[in-house]
């Protein structure tokens, strides 16, 4: 390949003794095993304004490795205005460049209002959102939709293309909206890949692995084994990320 | 390349549009090393087994390498349980997502309760919400100590592993288990079966064509373990799991 590999999701996260810990040093080695030049990097928690322990555990994660991690800030929408102020510093002057969702761990829907005072603060800051999106409640594309009916502008990546058995729905909302892009991380069956592919272009698809859970390198080739023309595969791989993230 | 038993293929014209035949597995047959398969009817149109279970035996009779995996719908009580009095199939497959039944419905546990007489192991498709779920599960693996059970996708499917300590705690708790691989999303939990639960209770299955087996074959050989482990996991295990 004549291109950088970016990862647009992993984690990195401080869990001694658990199988999910995840230091920087985790994530790097595995980068280097699949040939992926830089990540995007969040944490496991939500970040809240009483603790902001995740939030510097990425910042200073990013400062390890600033040639190969990006941070993106995995903030709790109950945080409310202070959280957003915390969400615009990090960016501002601590080098984060998105925010991430995770519906599940915070129980509050992706168009509530306290998300899209986010997801907007985001747009403002011209970075992306990436959602997990799955197949569990308060993550399906089809509710992500609603935020983005409310945001239209919002650059929303929809992480994990809908899981298992939403990935129709999240190809659908793709359709409704250029802004939205779909991320093919976890998801197991590399065809949908293909479909989404064919049915939105390549210039929509984006590559993420979820690592250190799922195995970087497995994750590459679940989009090499599709065979995909190279233009294609430099897209996923690296320009759709790049573009969002404003850099060639 | 390793000899492939692949555990978990579904044949026939599907209900959801998933339709897999004969010469599609013979297609794989030839471009890996795939040298046999437990075959199951997908869900057919009609809403009964009885003609797709008999399509597949007649298959397996043609096809010394395949092996015809019973599948019925519990709510059909008497013919499921007649299809099982009368089965020449060695495994018996249960899609509680797919029948819409739960795991604990009585009339699941009289099918099993006759496989179980016949000495018959039960393929459970497991971790579908809201009616596989480990949790809905385990009751029905705890009331049959003496039944093999093989379990899907190792228990679970959620996106982000949420399901996957209770899944595995099935697998520590009862002997009887077996660990299938396809569509696990992370390759630390086969690891983990491997390590925690001994290598020869882990085996193969793609679940074509709801998974893609050329990607469910790298799943495996991307674990970080030995290559006789690997040949156990693909095809070893198997062999052993219907021999006995």
């Amino acid at each position: 390949m004549d291109f950088d590999i970016i990862d647009a999701h992993t984690h990195v996260h401080s869990l001694p003794n658990h199988m999910w810990d995840s230091p920087p040093e985790r994530i790097v080695k595995l980068m280097d095993e699949a040939n992926i030049s830089r990540a995007i990097i969040m944490p496991y928690g939500e970040i809240l304004p009483e603790d902001l322990s995740l939030l510097e555990y990425t910042i200073s994660s990013v400062k390890k490795y600033p040639q190969r991690l990006i941070g993106f800030a995995r903030m709790h929408p109950g945080g409310g205005k202070e959280g957003v102020e915390i969400f615009e510093k990090s960016v501002v002057e601590d080098g984060i460049r998105g925010l991430k969702f995770h519906p599940v761990g915070t129980s509050i829907h992706p168009a509530d209002p306290l998300s899209v005072m986010f997801v907007k603060k985001a747009c403002e800051l011209g970075i992306p959102t990436l959602f997990h999106c799955g197949d569990e409640e308060w993550t399906l594309p089809l509710q992500i939709a609603k935020l983005l009916k409310k945001v239209p502008e919002a650059k929303v990546i929809l992480g994990h293309m809908g899981g298992y058995f939403h990935v129709e729905d999240a190809i659908a909302v793709a359709k409704d909206y250029e802004n939205c892009y779909l991320e093919t991380s976890a998801t197991p069956n590399p065809k949908i890949i293909e479909k989404a592919v064919a049915e939105l272009g390549a210039q929509r698809v984006i590559f993420g692995s979820d690592g250190p859970g799922c195995l970087p390198k497995l994750e590459v080739e679940k989009i090499t084994v599709l065979q995909l023309d190279a233009q294609s595969e430099k897209q996923i791989f690296h320009d759709n990320i790049m573009q969002l993230l404003g850099t060639k | 390349m390793s000899s492939i038993f692949d555990m978990h293929m579904y044949l026939g014209k599907s209900l959801f549009h998933k339709d897999f035949f004969l010469e599609n597995l013979q297609k794989l047959q030839k471009e890996y090393s795939l040298t046999k398969a437990g075959i199951i009817p997908t869900k057919p149109f009609a809403y009964d087994y009885e003609e797709p279970n008999k399509d597949l035996r007649h298959i397996a009779q043609q096809h010394q390498e395949l092996q015809h995996i019973l599948r019925v719908d519990p709510w059909r009580n008497e013919q499921a349980i007649q299809m099982v009095k009368d089965t020449t199939s060695s495994v018996l497959f249960l899609h509680f997502f797919e029948e819409q039944i739960y795991p604990t419905n009585p009339l699941v546990m009289q099918v099993v309760e006759e496989a179980q007489s016949k000495n018959l192991a039960v393929m459970l498709a497991s971790g579908y919400l809201p009616f596989s779920h480990s949790a809905q599960v385990q009751p029905l693996v705890n009331s049959f100590p003496d039944v093999r059970f093989i379990l899907t996708h190792g228990g679970q499917i959620n996106i982000s592993g949420m399901h996957m300590a209770e899944a595995f705690e099935i697998f520590r708790e009862n002997d009887n288990t077996f660990f299938e691989t396809s569509g696990i999303y992370r390759e630390d939990y086969i690891e983990d079966a491997i390590d925690k639960l001994g290598s020869e209770r882990v085996l193969f299955g793609s679940g074509s064509p709801y998974y893609y087996f050329p990607f469910e074959v790298r799943r495996i050989e991307h674990l970080k373990t030995s290559s006789s482990i690997k040949e156990k996991i693909f095809y070893k295990n198997a062999h052993a799991f219907f021999s006995s």
